[in-house]
């Protein structure tokens, strides 16, 4: 007698559980040697960034009595695109927001998802937005791009799973290439969903247009950025900051994101949709390939508002909180 | 005596429906009524009828001694045709007072003054007069362009078109360093004389009476009065949106007391309310003035850089400008009267993209997120009117 196995219901396919086990492990030692380690009796602070850190940082602020802080970049919820988030991960997670003295959020949406689904209280939080790397800007290059130039193509740049919401991307391409048939839909990152995704576009008969490249180097995305991209969409299904949607902004890319998008927030020259609205989607990507006068517009706007994302602003503001933390100073 | 001059601007837009490429929408179908319904009704209960009975009030009290202008866009009695019967009521009864003189401008509020060829611009302007004749029986005498904007050549037009007068803003681009408090004649119109702005003395009320930060708050009848006695000039032009009273300023700021009270503390001053026809007959011109590039009483700039600043809003003037021999050739009144609709300057405004501080006003106005989503719906109606017209 045998007894089947119970049905895999997990985002994670079965070999990725494999290779998963082996990392919470890897995780779990990393933190264990941190704590014994750390032998330091002038420290101030003890700064986390995210769940695989912070079991050690609440190790050693119990034993040392050293004021903590807790960076959340990404949550379990984000990453699991609020499907089927993995308990234990939430958990020590929640426990890490109720050890911290401060939690630094990465966006006020990472904030409230804090505050709703953790009960980590508002006033613990303090959102401090990412920088972009001003070091890809080529001033010159970005005067010889050509807004009115006609070449018809939309980005996706990520890795392809639930969070990120690639089928989004392809619905909406669907739609677009129903009025603008020229239209090509780049699709640039590796992940759990790339099969399902070429099978989605192959389905809906647009596979001609939609063009996956894998991952490929950072200095070639940004080529693409500068040189062919018209178009660049994030549909996240819940994104706590997006830093690509900066360095798109950056070298003069017209920007979609989804109103689930942390940077969204503050943004004012960016176009924002909800992201299963793939309608809204589609009638914004249609009006900028169309209109040179929008994407010009709106591009070099961007260009502008994002250099105002520095590291400098971001280490500021984190000098800030520490200075919240620490007594008698 | 010294003069006091206020006019106001009536103006609803006929704002737009969403409109996404796959919307099949034509025509008058472009535009929102639902939405402008509501905006209408909300400011009409909270501005227009407490405004025009405080005004008839006032006229009352003072026995023909209060007087004030306005200008009614075409749009506005047609909305107020579909929404609200009885506020046309009381700006008849107003007319008949005559204490309040009422203005011409293109029915559409549009922009098509700045066309190099004038003959839109022309028959915007007689579609104003019939409306005002047919609604309030009343033949304007004086002509204010959209948001005030004059240059040169709308001069000439509105001085071969017959009117007595026109009005513009008082800015330093066109005055250098002499003052907006007198009346002035146009190097390009002979003839045709101009009242100024004092924008500084207007924009006290629109835009900073209840600014709490404003060194002069809480500003009263009293003090304003006293600062209106104190400037030198002919006449004072104290002009604004209509909407300062209880909508731009709630009521709760104490605007309609503020003017309740001030005709009391102007007259106290010896000074009398004039309207912009009685300061024309009574004033010859002090000095000319010369208008190369057009002006506004908009934003910082006092230019018409708010409509036509950035390429979006360039785009879309050009094209809309250029349909016109393929609209009038459709002999369709009622796409007519949609395309002349979507000339109105506010759907430019909204598609601003202009520095923050001016950025917040522009926002304040729009109903749009930003200026974008604002261009992107904007130009799918003109791409679908465009489509109408083959």
């Amino acid at each position: 007698m045998f007894s089947l196995p119970a049905p895999d219901i997990s985002p994670y396919s079965s070999v990725k559980e494999f290779i998963l086990k082996d990392f919470y492990r890897a995780v779990y030692e990393y933190n264990q040697r941190v704590v014994d380690c750390f032998e330091s009796t002038d420290a101030d602070i003890i700064h986390c960034h995210d769940w695989i850190t912070i079991n050690a940082g609440m190790d050693l602020k119990r034993r040392h009595g050293i004021p903590l802080i807790f960076t959340v970049h990404s949550t379990e919820y984000d990453r699991s695109a609020f499907f089927m988030p993995q308990k234990w991960v939430v958990d020590i997670e929640k426990r890490g927001m109720s050890a911290a003295d401060k939690i630094i959020a990465v966006s006020r949406w990472t904030k409230k998802i804090l505050n709703e689904y953790y009960d980590a209280p508002e006033e613990k939080i303090v959102p401090v937005y990412n920088g972009v790397n001003l070091a890809i800007l080529d001033e010159k290059r970005l005067e010889k791009k050509g807004y009115d130039k006609i070449s018809k193509t939309v980005l996706f740049f990520g890795r392809l799973t639930r969070q990120k919401g690639p089928e989004f991307f392809i619905r909406m391409a669907k739609k677009v290439l129903e009025y603008e048939n020229d239209a090509i839909f780049l699709v640039i990152g590796k992940g759990d969903m790339m099969p399902e995704l070429i099978k989605q576009a192959i389905e809906c008969g647009i596979a001609d247009h939609v063009k996956f490249t894998g991952l490929i180097p950072d200095d070639e995305v940004i080529d693409i950025l500068y040189d062919a991209a018209n178009i660049y969409v994030l549909p996240s299904v819940s994104e706590p900051f997006g830093i690509s949607v900066l360095e798109a902004m950056l070298l003069g890319v017209p920007t979609i994101v989804s109103r689930s998008t942390g940077v969204g927030e503050s943004l004012r020259n960016v176009l924002r949709v909800e992201y299963w609205d793939t309608d809204e989607m589609a009638d914004k990507v249609i009006a900028l390939l169309r209109r040179a006068e929008l994407r010009e517009t709106l591009g070099k706007n961007s260009s502008a508002e994002a250099r105002t994302f520095t590291w400098e602003r971001c280490g500021r503001d984190t000098e800030y909180v520490y200075r919240s933390v620490v007594k008698g100073d | 005596m010294k003069g006091i001059c206020f006019y106001f601007e009536v103006h609803q837009p006929f704002r737009l429906k969403r409109s996404r490429v796959f919307d099949k929408v034509e025509g008058m179908e472009y535009f929102d009524n639902q939405k402008n319904k509501a905006v209408f009704t909300r400011i009409a209960e909270k501005c227009y009828h407490p405004a025009n009975e405080l005004f008839l009030k006032l006229i009352e009290r003072y026995g023909k001694r209060f007087k004030i202008a306005y200008s009614l866009t075409g749009t506005f009695i047609e909305q107020c045709r579909m929404f609200d019967e009885k506020l046309l009521d009381s700006f008849r009864e107003l007319a008949k007072t005559g204490c309040v003189e009422f203005l011409e401008e293109t029915y559409y509020h549009s922009l098509a003054g700045l066309y190099e060829e004038q003959s839109e611009f022309k028959e915007q302007i007689q579609e104003h007069r019939r409306i005002m004749k047919e609604e309030i029986n009343y033949e304007p005498k004086v002509f204010v362009n959209t948001e005030l904007i004059l240059d040169n050549r709308i001069a000439g037009t509105i001085m071969n078109m017959g009117y007595k007068g026109v009005i513009t803003e008082g800015t330093e681009k066109i005055l250098g360093d002499r003052s907006p408090n007198y009346i002035y004649g146009m190097k390009a119109a002979p003839g045709l004389n101009a009242l100024l702005k004092n924008y500084k003395l207007s924009d006290d009320i629109a835009f900073r009476f209840s600014n709490y930060r404003w060194i002069e708050y809480p500003l009263f009848a009293d003090k304003y009065a006293g600062w209106l006695a104190q400037t030198p000039g002919d006449v004072l032009n104290i002009f604004m949106d209509y909407e300062t009273f209880g909508e731009h300023q709630w009521k709760e700021t104490g605007i309609f007391q503020f003017m309740d009270h001030l005709p009391e503390e102007i007259f106290k001053h010896s000074m009398e309310f004039l309207t912009p026809s009685e300061v024309l007959d009574k004033y010859p011109p002090s000095d000319l003035i010369d208008i190369p590039f057009a002006i506004s009483w908009a934003d910082m700039e006092r230019d018409v850089s708010a409509w036509l600043d950035n390429k979006m809003q360039q785009y879309a003037f050009n094209t809309l400008r250029d349909m016109r021999p393929y609209v009038l050739k459709k002999n369709n009144p009622e796409l007519l009267h949609a395309w002349r609709l979507l000339q109105a300057s506010d759907h430019y405004y909204y598609c601003s993209t202009k520095g923050l501080a001016d950025g917040d006003i522009h926002k304040y106005f729009s109903p749009y997120e930003n200026p974008y989503d604002a261009f992107i719906n904007y130009s799918n109606i003109i791409h679908n009117l465009t489509s109408l017209l083959r």
